[in-house]
């Protein structure tokens, strides 16, 4: 095990550019509302650069930080206890668990996301991705693409499903 | 427990809610419902809030794609989702790569309908998907001044909306465009234009000035009676409500084809320096050049942002020297970092990134120019994480800083862990002097400036800069390239920024230990060696911000 943080701080930086995105998505799957999760994940942070000297290099940087997160969200429960979107104690620990077991596939179904992106006509690609970036929501994504917002919901939701439908079948012919 | 259709259709439903954030209570207990009791449930909850978050990664690379041929498709796509911040100068860098590569014409059509067949085109990828159609975006707003709109217009974009082809009509004020081809336009009302594709537009009426790089040459301006093409300049044009019209070249050259009211073609070049009056008949009559601004505070506005961008690419040429010089031991230009990135990139580039700092909470902006990138720290814990191991004992740290308010324990810029000797600390105080703390083996000795932050220099872009000489005793801060004050040091012989938070407090004591700094920051630098006023001075002024004043933009 290393103690030395200032000699391994590009590992740091490097390990969390890697894994930020499944950090997020492990604490979003706990915590769905994205503003209470990036919050979440900016304590988590903090904590595995100042416990990262405990990290030993070689063994799975995102199983251990996940455990930090699991923490930070079990802590941060309370805080949000009134937020609509906090499961119960019960669901809580089924769709941690549930999680777990889908790493592997998630990272698969990750990569086929892309494939069924470019799948999209360009309309469709266009409303789907100006939603989802930073700051922005449906109101942005429907101003954007010219769409009432009441349009803009109904075209997220046939959007969505079928880029979930397309990256399971994706993943279904990617692993026999 | 496995959910038959109509209850998938509903799950999907409810998980839609969920990341929209409009579940009802009622909703949230059906989902909860659902996933302690169905593990297919859980399956589609956890893959489905997975790809949102896959979702938001991917699109915010969307708008992150840099000019690499191999990535020609995301750089089409990049132009779709021009965002409000988009820098001009990425405009350009989109321009002139599709000048240089892309042959739009050559895209095909898309289809409307959902998820299609990829394999089934003939057509490479990127063209089947990223044809730019008469929806695309053909310029984007950019900068406005008092610009009110006609009332006869429903399309009133908001600055930074990306344009599509159409009427633009303005009451009074000035607008800039900048299309997608490079050209950049400033329109000024009361005018009536179509924007007609992204290298071309039509006036009815009203002034309108254009600047044209080499890449968007073909620039064109449609007149009641015939048509400016650019050759490569700078040039304006006005049309009457009558009709009439002058065309004036300010630089390089410009062709004018019309024809009269009898039908006669009418043809003239006008070079540098030359002006024609068109008349309602669209014969055209030779004209003295404007002595006077031509567009007022439009053309003011024009001038001061060719003097941002000749400013930012001395401020370039400037950073790329001082992140060679072996003085320089940290060196954060903010620029050109990827929207997403939590890394700041140290510029000297030395021992394989072991400067690059580790970002912890902030938000990537704009910074003292149009395009250049800043970090934003906007709420407590917001930091970035440096390391630099060594002992100085002379050394100059200089920032550009935007504060945005200065708290109880004042805004932090950067500091060591306070139990390391000659550990540093480096902020503005609550009453808006410049500090430098500096650890001693028995306590921490503060060297303190005159009140370098008035009221009225929050919220505007300072450079600041501090030096420390433990040869010869003397700490000397310096405000906006000019001497602020200096102190004699006591016993302080080294400092080190060893595991330093930069925008953040650190530990220091009597601080609270969560507190960020309120504001940006665009430039922060660590020299090994102790800089003279002159040389700070340079660093000022080939580093001052100029351009549009942020109150004279309109929302």
């Amino acid at each position: 095990m290393s103690s030395n943080l200032p000699d391994r701080s590009a590992e740091l930086v490097q390990l969390m550019m890697k894994h930020q995105r499944k950090l997020l998505s492990y604490i979003m799957t706990l915590v769905p509302s994205r503003s209470d999760a990036e919050d979440i994940l900016q304590e988590a942070s903090l904590t595995i650069c100042e416990k990262f000297s405990d990290y030993t290099s070689g063994t799975n940087f995102y199983s251990w930080a996940c455990q930090i997160a699991y923490w930070k969200v079990r802590a941060a429960r309370k805080k949000y206890a009134t937020s609509k979107v906090i499961f119960n104690e019960e669901v809580f620990e089924v769709i941690s668990q549930t999680r777990v077991e889908m790493e592997e596939e998630l990272d698969h179904r990750h990569r086929a996301l892309s494939k069924c992106l470019q799948k999209l006509n360009e309309r469709d690609r266009r409303m789907v991705l100006i939603r989802y970036e930073s700051g922005h929501n449906v109101k942005a994504a429907a101003q954007a693409c010219g769409r009432t917002i009441q349009g803009a919901y109904k075209a997220l939701t046939r959007i969505r499903k079928n880029l979930h439908d397309c990256v399971s079948l994706e993943v279904s012919m990617e692993t026999p | 427990m496995s959910l038959n259709d109509l209850e998938i259709i509903e799950l999907y439903e409810l998980l839609d809610r969920l990341v929209e954030r409009n579940l009802s209570h009622e909703q949230k207990r059906r989902l909860e419902d659902w996933l302690s009791k169905s593990a297919e449930a859980r399956r589609i909850y956890v893959s489905f809030v997975d790809m949102s978050v896959s979702l938001s990664s991917y699109a915010d690379e969307s708008l992150s794609v840099k000019e690499e041929p191999e990535n020609r498709s995301q750089i089409v796509k990049f132009i779709n989702f021009i965002q409000p911040w988009l820098p001009m100068a990425a405009v350009l860098v989109v321009g002139v790569y599709l000048y240089s590569n892309l042959s739009l014409s050559s895209f095909s059509g898309n289809d409307p309908s959902g998820v299609v067949d990829q394999k089934s085109s003939s057509v490479p990828e990127y063209q089947n998907f990223y044809r730019p159609d008469r929806a695309s975006p053909v310029a984007v707003l950019t900068k406005s001044v008092g610009l009110q709109w006609s009332s006869n217009t429903n399309n009133r974009p908001e600055l930074g909306s990306a344009l599509e082809p159409g009427v633009f009509e303005i009451e009074r004020g000035m607008a800039q465009l900048e299309f997608m081809q490079g050209a950049t336009a400033i329109l000024e009302g009361p005018a009536d234009a179509e924007l007609i594709n992204d290298n071309a537009v039509s006036i009815k009426l009203g002034k309108l000035r254009a600047h044209v790089p080499k890449v968007a040459i073909g620039f064109s301006v449609d007149l009641p009676m015939g048509r400016v093409v650019d050759l490569g300049t700078d040039f304006g044009v006005a049309v009457h409500p009558e009709g009439s019209a002058e065309v004036f070249v300010y630089r390089g050259k410009v062709q004018y084809k019309g024809v009269d009211f009898e039908g006669n073609e009418v043809f003239n070049e006008l070079s540098a320096g030359e002006a024609i009056y068109l008349d309602s008949f669209g014969i055209s009559t030779p004209l003295d050049m404007p002595s006077g601004n031509f567009l007022g505070t439009a053309d003011l506005a024009f001038r001061s942002l060719e003097n941002a961008h000749r400013r930012r690419s001395a401020w370039m040429k400037k950073s790329k020297e001082l992140a060679a010089d072996p003085n320089t031991l940290l060196y954060y230009g903010f620029d050109g970092h990827d929207s997403w990135s939590r890394v700041v990139r140290d510029e000297t580039n030395r021992a394989n990134g072991a400067g690059d700092g580790a970002v912890i909470g902030c938000n990537w902006t704009e910074g003292r120019w149009p395009g250049k990138g800043a970090l934003e720290f906007a709420q407590d814990n917001d930091r970035v994480c440096l390391n630099l191991n060594k002992s100085l004992r002379q050394a100059t740290l200089v920032a550009w800083v935007r504060l945005n308010g200065l708290g109880a324990d004042g805004a932090p810029l950067v500091f060591s862990k306070p139990h390391l000797d000659g550990a540093v600390g480096w902020s503005v105080n609550s009453s808006g002097k410049l500090v430098l703390e500096v650890k001693t083996s028995n306590l921490i000795e503060t060297y303190e400036s005159a009140v370098a932050f008035p009221p009225d220099r929050l919220g505007k872009w300072v450079h600041l800069a501090t030096s420390f000489d433990a040869e010869k005793k003397w700490v000397n801060h310096f405000i906006n390239g000019r001497s602020f004050s200096r102190e004699k040091i006591n016993q302080a012989n080294s400092i080190s920024l060893k595991k330093g938070l930069l925008g953040h407090f650190q530990a220091f004591p009597d601080r609270n230990p969560k507190l960020s700094l309120r504001g940006s920051i665009d430039e922060f630098a660590i020299f090994a060696s102790v800089w003279d006023e002159g040389t700070i001075r340079e660093l000022f002024e080939v580093g001052r911000p100029q351009g549009f004043k942020p109150e004279h933009h309109l929302p």
